[in-house]
């Protein structure tokens, strides 16, 4: 589990996650095919070709889509945390999906003149001025140059060689590509087609990632913690499940949780060395604080990941007065060893 | 993740709706209207 180079490890539950997807993506095609005609009815300009690059890049946008929404899910509920294990490799395939989408409007629109073709889509309109002749098809190449970046730098190698910080701002700009690709459909499709259903399909899709984003933050959002001469009141220990944490959120710094194993409280940063996942969200496995992420692993009472892995996070010094437990806010180096305290008083 | 990194994710999440809905807002806006019933535009 170290952040070193390793080539990818498949599992079954990878392979059934690809499976799906796949699967998804590929019923979503054929239905879309098959019901795409029956709806528009008869009618010039729309070609078996066109219907192909429609169900492409509609099953592109809604696997981009539900991407987003895992992310607020699993932490408004943790039965969907197994969505989030091979997150990665379902954004690989939506940038395959795109690549596909962009290779057919290629090949059927912009493959005959004499421009090559990607020159000629951003030379196909000189309306940038405008919305209504705004060439859609920009916003959309941006979006697909966000999906591959992301995509060739989704391998744990570029995780640990960029660090994780660098490699998830990176990665936050999937928000950018989302916006990017609204715009793609609300300024292409949007105006081309008079059926209600494609806007109402673009808004509904808005409206969901947007409404689990925000469910999310303020589920998240806690109230700040009391303080007791720069020590932090933690609230009864005994409340805390045993094998999980009570995440504390001081006046500065990162979030603290607050493990309960047996009979035994210790406090570590809730910040993963691995992708900064969650750690407070997380329970105890075998001994060991496991993130409800990848299942990257930490011991308690040091904060160092079991042999023979050497990732390493901050610990806190906790300490009984009078009936409270309280937690020192100032983080410890990472690995430093913090004696467990008893959740009974002696 | 510093603590600055968490505010900006939260301002990055309740700045999503509204750049959401500006944007698709606008394209509504522009939209032209259905051709009337029997009337076939040029693909």
């Amino acid at each position: 589990m170290s952040a070193g180079f390793q080539a990818v490890q498949w599992n079954r539950h990878k392979l059934v996650y690809d499976a799906l997807v796949l699967l998804g993506a590929t019923l979503w095609i054929g239905l879309y095919l098959f019901a795409a005609p029956l709806v528009q009815g008869p009618g010039p300009g729309v070609t078996p070709e066109i219907q192909r690059i429609r169900a492409v890049g509609t099953a592109a946008f809604f696997m981009l889509v539900v991407i987003l929404c895992i992310g607020p899910l699993a932490r408004l509920d943790r039965r969907f945390l197994p969505l989030l294990y091979n997150r990665r490799h379902f954004g690989v395939l939506t940038c395959l999906m795109a690549l596909v989408h962009v290779a057919l409007v290629l090949s059927w629109y912009h493959s005959n003149g004499v421009l090559p073709p990607v020159v000629s889509v951003l030379a196909s309109s000189a309306h940038w001025s405008s919305l209504p002749g705004f060439p859609f098809e920009v916003p959309g190449l941006l979006a697909l140059i966000v999906l591959m970046v992301m995509a060739a730098t989704s391998h744990d190698f570029w995780l640990a060689f960029l660090t994780p910080p660098v490699w998830k701002a990176i990665h936050m700009a999937v928000y950018a590509a989302f916006l990017l690709l609204i715009a793609h459909v609300a300024l292409g499709a949007m105006q081309s087609e008079h059926s209600p259903l494609v806007p109402a399909l673009v808004i509904a899709a808005a409206v969901l990632v947007s409404a689990l984003h925000v469910a999310a933050s303020r589920h998240e959002a806690r109230p700040p913690a009391a303080e007791t001469a720069g020590w932090i009141d933690i609230g009864p220990p005994e409340t805390i499940p045993d094998g999980q944490a009570r995440v504390i959120e001081p006046p500065a710094g990162e979030r603290i949780a607050v493990f309960r194993h047996g009979g035994f409280l210790s406090a570590v940063v809730s910040v993963c060395a691995h992708q900064n996942g969650p750690l407070g969200e997380g329970r105890i496995i075998d001994g060991c604080i496991t993130c409800p992420w990848h299942g990257f692993q930490f011991r308690p009472e040091d904060g160092c990941a079991p042999p023979p892995f050497t990732d390493k996070i901050a610990t806190y010094r906790l300490k009984r007065e009078g009936g409270a437990v309280l937690v020192d806010p100032s983080p410890l180096p990472p690995g430093t060893p913090v004696p467990p305290l008893a959740i009974e008083a002696p | 993740m510093k603590r600055a990194h968490r505010t900006w994710h939260r301002r990055i999440w309740a700045l999503l709706p509204i750049l959401l809905a500006v944007l698709i807002g606008a394209a509504l806006a522009v939209r032209p209207p259905a051709p009337p019933q029997g009337e076939v535009r040029a693909p």
